[in-house]
């Protein structure tokens, strides 16, 4: 059967798993580090001591990391990248990077708008100006990592991307070229804004991806598979993700949403995962995390790439309680110091849980905290978290009656038995794992988005090319073709436009190969 | 004060105080006021005139006509705006246009005018003709008092033209909808072509410092002193629980369900919206109608929520804002009143009905 490993990169911890079928045979956590490559190594080194001689039986590695984002706030060691955006005359308006943070701007070396794209309707704006993508190639040769290819409604016909990355491939650019739609749905500079982070952070995950292969080669393991955790709570192959690591972005919470699901088997709850110093709520829709309806922002840019919908708040287990105020300030990692409960002299929501839910954590004495608090204050402060926790499953519930609460993570233990607006509150075994895991027995997946006119094509035919071209990526992605299925189909109306012109939105998951 | 100065940091609210009135539609003036950046970063500034002096001057009306959803994919390429108004002057026999004028403050089109005064060196007139945004070109105080729209100049980013000379209003919304159509679903206009004189009797004044000044205060989080600047009431606060939306006519039309809290709560207050807000209503009371304003806030952010980005959960806070007299005249009903958009039910201002 083999075993599977599934490292997740937190904030404060990166927790290491391995599996066998579902059960847990061996888990691990160490210190993130703020490189988060170096913590991650040494959680792989760590989690495949344990397993011994077993080590030989690991197929596959799965990983949730947040290294784009990081490199991205970070602004260090981006590749250079040239845009091409298509569509003029239209687009002119706002040209490529307007409003960027300069930091990441001064990386966009080559920015240049051309003639072309199509309307909604998929007829061209104009021809594509030919000339202009050769002009481009012999200026940009030798002197970019990466080239961003964007053209106005792509997501209803992407042929002017292909024959400009055909074109600039003619003329010898041999670096990766990126097409926005194969990366974000409808709204030019929010998914030309992905399609050049992606590219800005391609060397990003290809030295850690050849980084992991050696550290994997140098233990005899150089067979054992890597898949990296993505947006929507599937995986994705190395090399999938070596051309598309922004859809990685946002790997570790989506998992722990996906791993709440794979611990309780319940397909549509809020789940709560609480950590050191935030709880992120998000919302199982069918079994995946339920996707943010609204632009999202990296690091100051606004985006439109699939991303879960999350609403965190700054309350975890080492969250500070000053008087009436619950945070946002967090101990973090160092709970087990600081804390009260710990011989420390910071009261932290950790140290009120342990007293008013009357539960102890290892080498903790709660006994410590009544000593200094009255327990009518420990339950006032008790109540207030428990309400910032029940106003934010009720801002993430898409209906009035109540919803089932799944808590994971390693604060999970703090939520209350009871809360207004949750039916049954579960806390499964193993939830603070439940990152890991999720990412481990997690589906291969790939997401395909389009915007058709129902008048120039039948819907049937629409729908179909769509689930064989998400298949194809599926596949792509490092799934075995007979198990890809599909798992949602969506198709929203667009209002004020005629010919029936609807978005859809096709995702299909897969078996690991 | 004759003239106000619009810089690159008064977008912001520009876009706000829009949103505002935009009265939950009018499009996201997000694109809109990228662009305006761009021409305000070379450009420093732009002229708002507040009271020209001629009444001599001529006056057109310059927008955006189309799907705010075309308009985030197709960008305008901003260069079309002068084209359009050079073909209008071209058409009127080299009439000299002296300013330009918003037809629509709510949403984006408070912003394109203003790039077309950047694109043209015309100076754009403090008013407009909705004070709010309404979804077609002859709901306009410009309509109600007898200008009309035609000659129409309509543009797209191909340089392809249309002018057309509509029998009235409705034909001429009619008629250009069908090319927006045809140009990919967004256009450029040059309308309303008329002097000062008539301008001043017509248009809803002041309505750039208006968007202006309450876009600083929303971003200054201070509620308290738009609903003053504005005579507005808070009509409710609560938590949005039902939203029900159809597409119809390629309008977007539906309802939104708002659980009352704090002094609101055991009550319920439904939203009618056709694109915009059209009315409120408590179990049988209603609070407002159209063309008063009704805006819903976030709770937390005081930020406008247009009626596309409801969704349950919100929680929220309803405004009430009286439309300006030149939307509440018995003409001005006829087109914009409750029976304009379906309902058989009278118009009484907000200001009598709370």
């Amino acid at each position: 059967m083999g075993i599977k490993i599934g490292i997740d990169i937190g904030s404060t911890h990166t927790d290491a798993v391995a599996l066998e079928g579902k059960s847990l045979i061996a888990a691990d956590k160490v210190m993130t580090t703020p490189d988060l490559t170096e913590g991650l190594i040494n959680a792989l080194r760590s989690i495949i001591s344990k397993l011994g001689e077993r080590k030989n039986e690991i197929t596959s590695l799965m990983i949730g990391t947040t290294h784009g984002l990081n490199a991205l706030h970070q602004a260090r060691n981006l590749n250079r990248v040239a845009i091409i955006r298509i569509g003029l005359p239209a687009g002119e308006g706002i040209p490529p990077t307007f409003d960027w943070p300069e930091a990441l701007e001064r990386y966009v070396t080559f920015k240049f708008m051309v003639k072309g794209g199509h309307e909604y309707t998929g007829e061209e704006i104009t021809e594509l100006d030919t000339n202009k993508i050769r002009e481009i190639a012999e200026e940009i040769k030798d002197k970019v990592d990466a080239v961003a290819v964007v053209s106005i409604f792509s997501i209803v016909n992407r042929d002017h991307e292909i024959r400009a990355m055909e074109i600039l491939r003619e003329k010898g650019i041999t670096t990766p070229i990126i097409l926005s739609h194969e990366i974000g749905g409808l709204g030019l500079l929010e998914r030309e804004n992905a399609t050049i982070l992606n590219a800005l952070i391609l060397n990003i995950f290809n030295n850690l991806i050849s980084k992991l292969k050696s550290v994997l080669s140098s233990m005899g393991l150089e067979n054992v598979k890597i898949y990296f955790a993505q947006n929507d709570g599937t995986v994705a192959s190395e090399d999938f993700i070596r051309n598309y690591p922004i859809f990685t972005v946002a790997g570790p919470v989506s998992n722990s949403i996906r791993g709440a699901y794979l611990l309780t088997g319940i397909k549509n709850a809020i789940v709560m995962d609480v950590g050191g110093t935030t709880t992120n709520v998000g919302v199982l829709n069918n079994g995946y995390p339920r996707e943010s309806s609204v632009a999202v922002e990296i690091v100051g840019i606004r985006t439109n790439f699939r991303m879960p919908d999350i609403y965190t708040i700054a309350l975890g287990g080492g969250t500070i309680i000053n008087c009436n105020k619950i945070g946002p300030e967090s101990v973090g990692y160092a709970l087990f110091d600081k804390g009260i409960s710990w011989g420390g002299n910071i009261l932290t929501a950790t140290d009120v849980a342990m007293v008013i839910k009357n539960f102890s954590l290892p080498n903790a004495n709660p006994k410590l905290v009544l000593e200094k608090y009255s327990a009518e204050y420990l339950s006032k402060v008790y109540e207030n978290m428990k309400r910032m926790w029940e106003d934010a499953i009720d801002l993430m519930k898409t209906e009035k009656r109540d919803a089932e609460v799944i808590a994971v993570g390693g604060g999970s233990i703090m939520i209350p038995e009871k809360m207004i607006g949750a039916s049954e509150i579960v806390v499964p075994q193993n939830a603070q794992y439940a990152n890991a895991i999720g990412a481990t027995l997690t589906k291969v997946g790939a997401t395909v988005e389009r915007t058709f006119s129902y008048e120039t094509i039948n819907r049937e035919i629409a729908i179909k090319s769509l689930i064989d071209e998400a298949k194809q990526l599926a596949i792509r992605a490092g799934a075995i073709e007979n198990t890809v299925e599909v798992r949602e189909i969506e198709e929203l109306q667009m209002p004020y436009l005629p010919g029936n012109a609807v978005k859809v939105k096709v995702k299909v998951v897969g078996e690991f190969s | 004060m004759e003239t106000y100065y619009i810089r690159i940091n008064d977008v912001n609210n520009l876009t706000a105080g829009a949103s505002f009135l935009g009265s939950g539609g009018g499009g996201d003036p997000y694109i809109g006021g990228l662009m305006l950046k761009r021409e305000l970063k070379s450009k420093g500034e732009l002229e708002i005139i507040r009271r020209p002096k001629s009444s001599k001057a001529f006056v057109l009306g310059s927008a955006m006509m189309g799907a705010p959803i075309v308009m985030i994919e197709k960008i305008p390429s901003s260069s079309e705006a002068k084209k359009a108004l050079e073909m209008y002057s071209y058409v009127m026999e080299n009439k000299t246009i002296d300013y330009i004028t918003p037809l629509e403050i709510g949403g984006v089109n408070s912003t394109i005018p203003l790039i077309t005064s950047a694109k043209t060196g015309i100076p754009i007139v403090d008013g407009d003709g909705m004070g709010r945004a309404f979804p077609e070109l002859q709901m306009t105080t410009f309509y109600f008092f007898g200008v009309s729209p035609s000659p129409m100049v309509i543009f797209d980013e191909r340089g392809n033209t249309s002018v057309i000379q509509g029998i009235d209003g409705y034909w001429t919304e009619k008629i250009a909808r069908i090319i927006t159509v045809r140009f990919g679903g967004s256009a450029y206009i040059a309308l309303y072509g008329m002097n000062m004189q008539d301008y001043f009797k017509c248009a809803v004044l002041d309505t750039l410092t208006l968007a202006l000044e309450i876009g600083e205060l929303l971003n200054d989080r201070k509620l308290d002193h738009v609903l003053d600047r504005l005579k507005a009431e808070i009509l409710f606060k609560g938590k949005v629980i039902d939203v029900y939306r159809k597409v119809e006519k390629g309008f977007s039309k539906g309802y939104v369900v708002i659980e009352g809290i704090e002094n609101y709560s055991n009550k319920t207050l439904q939203i009618d919206f056709q694109n915009e807000f059209l009315i409120a209503r408590t179990n049988d009371n209603i609070l407002v109608t159209v063309p008063d304003l009704i805006v819903v806030l976030d709770l937390f952010n005081q930020k406008p929520i247009t009626t596309d980005r409801l969704k349950y959960g919100q929680k929220v806070i309803v405004i009430g804002v009286p439309a300006n007299e030149k939307l509440r005249t018995e003409e001005a009903l006829k087109y914009i009143g409750p029976k304009a958009f379906g309902y058989n039910i009278e118009y009484i201002p907000i200001d009598k009905r709370l």
